[in-house]
């Protein structure tokens, strides 16, 4: 148990230590490519180093345990007279992950027993011996390992079945030590393969990091048997993760963060309010302090405008931290599906709002599993098809006019769009005779559809429950976009975008049933009058006829639980992957508003995103045209 | 030393410890008491927005100093007849945050001794957020429990 006076130096520890099993597994991944980097073996040693001595200091006895064993493996490896394996990679790994587990337990004020398994291996392989000589007895029986985990279901399956089925688990449900078991007995079983690998290895594989250029070239005569992919990976400017110790941090609670950007959010709007009615000073009255004032206006617009910037930094983060789970994610997800995969990150720099950040990681494993899983082929089958054996995920962020873009593609076999049309027929998504009006895209886009991917359902695209529709929520909960691109045998293309500035944003304001909403308008393709559009009804429901296109209609009052609205204006906007048209009686310009939450005591609106307060102090509700789709789908199908 | 009154303590009152004040406040033909240090301020009917989509008991929503706050319906959670038209809005303070209750009258700060307290005889209806009621001059108060009745409302939604 921690006492109260050493939570404050457990808490501290519990920060540092985490940055240090990071930087444990960032290198331990790197170290696979390149397994002689003396320099990173130095950094991953002291990184375990510093762990266990503050672990030691807390009394953390199974840390400190697991942390020595792991030092001393990793301190033959630096000294050389062990050189790194998968298997040794793998049981550091693991002594990560117990060890990130463990500390978790200690947080929530549990005991944590030393688990001896693990140290023993560490030990062993310690002394230099393999773990296929003394884990061979683990391999016993599957069922008994299946039985243990509570997986009998998948009792008498194929076991590279059953791998399968698990690592297609969410992440946190998916039982990575059962997983370890059973690769362990794939392991065992293809000897001959392994043995071979490991030759490899202890030649040292030449490093596919670019920093090592000239190494390279070197070691390619040494390996002709090796295949050079064909198309390079893209040279992501990468250093080495040696990190400059001691950044400057001052940890700040995220509340006050909240309330400078509320109160920054006010300013930013009343500057507005200032800008507008220097307008008009300035077109009716012309004078020497008029042209003063407007020097000081304009300079106190761009000082608002920094300060918003400087303010809006704060909250952000570098995408690293997120980005920087996922090599491990698809090196374990390769492994297990015996594909062979490189991860490549880009623009990892690249900052982004913390709360945005966070809720991004589901969504983006969800992605890269896909690509790995559905979109990368098998090695034989890419040389067949004579691409590289090596398939490359590529995970790149980068900026661009207001939004931050993350994109997720692979190299693989792209997604069958007449399988995906002819899946939602199936499944009643679409009828025959839209299927036959929609675009690529439009049916590309059916497979975020909550409908499209169940858990019977094993699709060439989306997998096996893996809800395509958990991405575009989380894409659409935080004003964000989403699009695909796909071509045949050449690989997949998902960019997700999101706006940088996450208090405020541009709206549209109009009015509805005589009352203020505002509409966000990164959703608005474009505004009709109403008396130009070509308005029919399809079914007794009423639709919009733009360009040939039929759109659905919908008559925001009604939607909105009020009386029906005329149509003053016709608002077509973009929700989430299809194109719906809204009724609104009038219009009143655009104008950036903070979004003030509703609060607790109200919750979550669905079709709701929060409330504004207009310069004359009135309160505008800012509507989530995506919501209020979703409750309209929910009465009547929109097929 | 001994002199010096501990800081919080507003009167050298011996039986001080023991009273507690209210805000009393008229629904319908109903005295309810709402515990003074649980409200932050009374405000006039301001224009208040309905937000679609939410149950009629929350009335809207409210700029309050910058703040949007949602307004509730006591009258419609506690259940009570809605024949008189409420003339301000009570600010409430919570674990959940501040929360607006529409009331018809403000009738004045009642001040009642502990021992006056009586359990609520009362069941069923709206007697789960009222803790206790409480003789007073100005007659039968009912004693709102304000944590348990923003708590039921959060749990609601």
């Amino acid at each position: 148990m921690i006492s109260d006076d050493m939570r404050e130096i457990f808490n501290e520890f519990l920060v540092e230590a985490e940055e240090n099993l990071q930087k444990v597994e960032e290198n331990l991944l790197e170290l696979e490519k390149d397994p002689q980097n003396e320099e990173l073996l130095n950094a991953t040693f002291r990184a375990m180093h510093t762990l266990k001595g503050g672990a030691g200091f807390l009394g953390l006895q199974a840390v400190v345990e697991v942390a020595h064993a792991a030092e001393d493996v990793l301190g033959k490896l630096r000294s050389g007279e062990l050189v790194l394996t998968p298997d040794i990679n793998d049981a550091i790994l693991e002594a990560v992950d117990f060890i990130r587990s463990a500390l978790a337990r200690y947080e929530a004020g549990e005991e944590v027993e030393v688990p001896q398994e693990l140290v023993s291996k560490l030990r062993a392989l310690e002394q230099g011996e393999t773990p296929s000589e003394t884990k061979k007895e683990e391999g016993s029986s599957i069922d008994e390992l299946l039985d243990k985990f509570g997986f009998g279901h998948l009792k008498g399956k194929p076991i590279e079945e059953i791998l399968e089925e698990l690592i297609l688990l969410p992440p946190d449900e998916r039982p990575m030590e059962l997983i370890e078991e059973l690769d362990k007995i794939v392991a065992s079983g293809e000897k001959p393969k392994e043995e071979e690998k490991k030759e490899e290895q202890d030649k040292t594989i030449e490093p596919v990091e670019e920093k090592a250029e000239e190494k390279k070239e070197e070691k390619k005569e040494e390996e002709p048997k090796r295949e050079e992919p064909k198309t390079q990976p893209p040279k992501a400017d990468k250093k080495p993760p040696v990190k400059t110790e001691g950044e400057k941090v001052l940890r700040i609670d995220v509340s006050k963060i909240e309330d400078l950007m509320n109160l920054v959010g006010e300013l930013v709007l009343e500057r507005n309010r200032l800008l507008r009615v220097f307008q008009k000073l300035y077109e009716e009255y012309q004078s020497k302090t008029v042209d003063e004032f407007e020097t000081v206006m304009s300079s106190l617009d761009r000082i608002v405008g920094d300060l918003q910037l400087a303010v809006m930094k704060t909250r952000m983060q570098p995408v690293k931290r997120l980005f920087q789970k996922f090599p491990r994610v698809v090196r374990d997800l390769a492994r297990m599906l015996g594909k062979e995969v490189e991860l490549v990150l880009e623009g990892e720099d690249a900052e982004m709002d913390k709360t945005v950040l966070e809720k991004l990681e589901e969504p983006l494993i969800h992605l890269i599993r896909n690509a790995v899983d559905h979109g990368i082929e098998p090695p034989d089958e890419r040389e067949r098809l004579g691409k590289p054996r090596k398939g490359i995920v590529k995970l790149s962020a980068y900026y661009h006019g207001d939004r931050i873009f993350i994109e997720i593609s692979d190299d693989g076999r792209g997604i069958d769009v007449d399988k995906v049309k002819q899946k939602a027929l199936e499944k009643g998504l679409i009828t025959p005779d839209r299927a036959e009006k929609m675009t690529e895209k439009d049916i590309l886009f059916l497979i975020f559809h909550p409908g499209f991917s169940t858990a019977e359902g094993v699709s060439q695209v989306s997998g096996r429950g893996v809800g395509m529709d958990v991405v575009m929520n989380t894409v659409s909960a935080f004003r964000g976009t989403i699009d695909i691109e796909t071509e045949r045998g050449k690989g997949t293309k998902i960019t997700l975008s999101f706006p940088l500035t996450v208090g405020i944003i541009r709206s549209l304001l109009v009015s509805v049933s005589g009352k203020l909403f505002a509409i966000p308008i990164y959703s608005v393709l474009e505004i009709i009058q109403g008396e130009d559009a070509q308005i029919t009804t399809v079914s007794g429901k009423e639709v919009l006829i733009l360009r040939e296109l039929t759109i659905p209609l919908i008559n925001l009052g009604e939607a909105l639980e009020m009386e029906s609205g005329s149509v003053g204006y016709v608002i077509v906007s973009q929700v989430g992957s299809q194109k719906v048209a809204f009724t609104v009686d009038d219009l009143f310009g655009d104008e950036e508003v903070v979004v003030k939450p509703l609060g607790k005591i109200i919750g979550e609106v669905q079709g709701i995103s929060g409330a504004t307060i207009t310069g004359d102090g009135k309160v505008v509700l800012i509507l989530d045209l995506d919501g209020i789709l979703k409750r309209e789908m929910r009465s009547l199908t929109l097929v | 030393m001994s002199e010096l009154l501990p800081v919080g303590e507003t009167k050298p009152d011996v039986a001080l410890t023991d009273i507690e004040e209210f805000l009393g406040i008229s629904l319908e033909r109903e005295l309810i008491g709402i515990p003074l240090k649980k409200i932050l301020t009374i405000s006039k009917i301001l224009d208040i927005v309905k937000v679609p989509y939410t149950p009629d008991y929350i009335v809207g929503v409210i700029n309050l100093r910058g703040e949007i706050i949602p307004v509730l319906s006591l009258k419609q959670i506690l259940g009570l007849s809605e024949t008189k038209e409420p003339t301000r809005i009570v600010v409430l303070d919570s674990s959940h945050g501040k929360a607006g209750v529409l009331v018809d009258n403000i009738v004045g700060v009642i001040r009642v001794p502990q021992e006056r307290f009586e359990p609520n005889p009362m069941i069923g209806r709206y007697s789960a957020y009222v803790s206790h009621v409480a003789q007073t001059e100005y007659g039968l108060m009912e004693i709102l429990d304000v944590e348990r009745f923003i708590d039921s409302i959060v749990k609601k939604d």
